[in-house]
């Protein structure tokens, strides 16, 4: 049985992994949640003394430790994994094993079955496991949730998501882009993002096809093809080789929505027929006629968003918004792209060498 | 042959280790300066070597076995970066190096008549056009008492799949912000990268070129119109999508050329040694003031009649007004280089890629 937290006293975090999104996302953010009394880094954990030296300056008072087998849990409210994937699953169980709630990095797991024994135990434990699928908690999304459901616009016809740019995190190893320690490219590290917001806002699609241009090694780039009742097409491109248009674009019957990666709290309204693009700010209104308007969140506090959500939920406030039980699906789904992944087309590539980039993506090499 | 090539996630370094690799013409170790630059090399299954280019020892670490290297990597300072490189192949023991140079050299807009054994201009167009003859000059230096080989490459124009050239033509048109200076009249010496990566290839076995500089460039004789045809074409668009303007004079105000002291001071060897020393806040006030000396503004009263004014390179200023096609006649001679993809069966690679890379093409 999960521990009760006193509502009143911060909650006491171990942080696990101190790499690029620890430094960039979490450490900001629990800085601001220690400032409000809600949290407190008590543990930092990471195998790298430079990389835990960064976060040690950050947060002075937390005890260090290079393996988290290694920590005592006993006084821990909650474990963040932001390790490499392939340390998820071993890290998850640990801790909900000693009944220690979990906010677990996507991806989840290297791969379902992983997944699944996490899901397990944090049912067995009755310990929650959370997983950070941070963009759930964008306004953007939260809106565009709202109108797939709502209709407001009338049905949707097609899709289109591009994203992706040029690799620039700040990575202190080549994990991310060695087969021996991930098992994907471009689709499973970002693009689980993407097929986490799909299949939350239209579910599952009817049918699908997947291509990418990984010749032996991990993709770059890859497109999937969707089809959803009633003929609706979606195509995904992502890419962490060239910039694309970051944009993801839904024609409706009434108007076209056009959602911008990054802009957290931004929606386009394209309504055919008339000379100009609507873009804005999602706000909240506080009046009848909405006159009065309060500011929703950004990409950083909608990071915050998803920790309060967590935090709230272990204090019993409210249930947690991206269980592990719900991840696992965008997990499957991508194992299933690989599954039936096929070269892109690469027209640049001369006859030769199209020939032995089939053979390397079909293992033949 | 087993060769290695910096820069490696570049625009040309990339489809040097892709054709080499694919086509089996040589072992490669591609070689990149941050983990995060892994992402082309990975997706074979071949190692990557992540190492700093512009350090000796990690460098000759990463190239040992390798009987030659491709050098195709850029970076400040640069010329720290050719001292390293050179000095690595040599502990390493590799055999021949294959420099990346350019045409710029001789600057964006050369005399005409211009060869390889014409005299470099006495005032180089560019910051950039300063930093490849420096360089250039650096490995001639090293070579006269190092062992490995030296070949220069002087390619002009390259384009083809994520060719900066291509991508940022694209972008300009889409955006309204393309331009021909002289009605696109002047020459582009382009060459194919694909063509590129051939004289690499018989840059690194011919006999007889050890310091020899070679111009690359097409077959074709190609206008700046020709070069921007096959890409509007591929956006539904005509030559009416041009903005069509006046070759500009860029004036050297003293704020720029303080910035240009400024900026080559640093890059001495003494401004190297002691930055290690300097305090972080001074470094930055330092690169925030270099921030915004790089920019200047467009003039008010264009900024007033316009959401977006025209942003006119100056690089391209230059280039736009070229009279001259380079030759390939050394190439030809000395490395039995011949261009293997016609312009135009470049210009179709090129656009296919844009499709690739997910822009909106639409023939």
């Amino acid at each position: 049985m999960v521990k009760s937290i006193e509502n009143t006293l911060p909650a006491r975090i171990a942080l696990v992994g101190c790499g690029a999104v620890s430094e960039t996302l979490y450490a900001p953010v629990l800085q601001a949640l220690e400032s409000e009394q809600l949290a407190r880094v008590a543990t930092l954990v990471d195998p790298s003394k430079p990389q835990r030296r960064r976060l040690e300056q950050i947060f002075p008072d937390a005890h260090s430790h290079d393996d988290l087998t290694h920590c005592d849990l006993t006084n821990l409210d909650l474990v963040i994994i932001a390790s490499p994937p392939r340390f998820h699953a071993d890290q998850t169980i640990f801790a909900l094993e000693k009944s220690v709630p979990v906010l677990c990095e996507k991806p989840m797991a290297q791969d379902s079955v992983q997944a699944q024994k996490m899901v397990e135990v944090s049912h067995q434990t009755k310990t929650p496991l959370a997983i950070g699928h941070f963009r759930r908690f964008f306004p953007a999304s939260k809106m565009l949730k709202a109108v797939f459901e709502q209709k407001s616009f009338g049905e949707l016809l097609n899709f289109s998501v591009q994203e992706g740019g040029k690799f620039a995190w700040g990575v202190a190893s080549a994990a991310l882009f060695s087969r021996d320690s991930t098992p994907g490219g471009v689709l499973y590290d970002s693009g689980i993002h993407v097929i986490d917001l799909l299949l939350w806002w239209l579910g599952k699609p009817e049918d699908f096809t997947y291509e990418d241009d990984a010749m032996g090694g991990l993709e770059a780039n890859c497109l999937l093809e969707m089809t959803y009742p009633g003929g609706v097409r979606g195509m995904v491109r992502l890419s962490r080789d060239w910039s694309t248009q970051n944009r993801y674009l839904f024609s409706f019957e009434r108007g076209t929505l056009l959602f911008e990666v990054g802009q957290a709290n931004k929606l386009n309204l394209v309504i055919d027929g008339l000379p100009y693009i609507l873009g804005g700010e999602l706000m909240k209104s506080n009046s009848p006629d909405g006159t009065i308007r309060l500011p929703t969140q950004t990409t950083l506090q909608s990071f915050g968003e998803q920790l309060r959500n967590v935090l709230r939920s272990i204090k019993g406030k409210e249930s947690l918004m991206v269980p592990g039980d719900e991840a696992i699906h965008s997990l499957r789904f991508i194992e299933e792209c690989y599954r039936r992944r096929r070269l892109m087309e690469m027209p640049w590539l001369t006859d030769d060498e199209r020939c032995t980039a089939q053979q390397l993506a079909r293992g033949a090499r | 042959m087993t060769v290695a090539i910096t820069g490696a996630s570049g625009f040309v370094g990339n489809r040097v280790v892709e054709k080499f690799y694919l086509a089996g013409l040589h072992d490669v170790v591609p070689l990149v300066p941050r983990y995060s630059s892994l992402t082309l090399p990975a997706r074979f299954p071949i190692s990557a070597k992540v190492c700093d280019h512009f350090e000796v020892e990690p460098l000759t670490r990463a190239i040992e076995g390798c009987e030659a290297v491709v050098h195709a990597a850029f970076g400040s300072p640069l010329s720290k970066m050719t001292k390293a490189i050179y000095r690595a192949c040599v502990n390493a023991g590799v055999k021949r190096l294959v420099v990346l140079s350019s045409a710029s050299v001789y600057n964006q807009n050369p005399a005409m008549g211009t060869t390889e054994e014409s005299p470099l201009p006495a005032q180089p167009a560019t910051r950039y056009n300063a930093n490849k003859i420096a360089s250039d000059r650096i490995f001639k230096s090293l070579r006269a008492t190092g062992k490995t080989e030296i070949v220069f490459l002087m390619p002009g124009i390259v384009y083809g799949p994520r060719s900066q050239w291509i991508a940022n033509l694209a972008d300009q048109i889409l955006r309204g912000q393309a331009y021909l200076i002289k009605e696109g009249t002047g020459i582009c010496n382009a060459v194919y990268i694909d063509n590129l990566v051939e004289a690499i290839r018989l840059a690194l076995v011919s006999n007889g070129v050890d310091g020899e500089a070679f111009f690359v460039s097409d077959a074709e004789i190609v206008s700046w119109h020709e070069f921007y045809e096959p890409i509007l074409a591929a956006f539904g668009k005509t030559f009416a999508a041009i903005n069509y303007i006046e070759p500009r004079v860029f004036s050297s105000s003293a704020m720029k050329r303080a910035r240009v002291w400024v900026l080559e001071t640093a890059e001495t060897p003494f401004a190297q040694r002691i930055k290690p020393l300097v305090p972080f806040a001074l470094k930055k006030i330092y690169k925030g003031a270099m921030s915004l000396s790089a920019n200047e503004g467009p003039p008010v009263n264009s900024a007033l009649l316009h959401p977006e004014s025209l942003q006119v390179a100056q690089d391209m200023n230059l280039l736009q007004q070229c009279e001259y096609k380079l030759p390939n006649s050394k190439a030809e001679k000395l490395l039995e280089y011949r261009p293997q993809v016609s312009f135009l069966e470049g210009m179709r690679k090129s656009v296919e890629w844009l499709r690739f890379a997910g822009y909106p093409v639409v023939s």
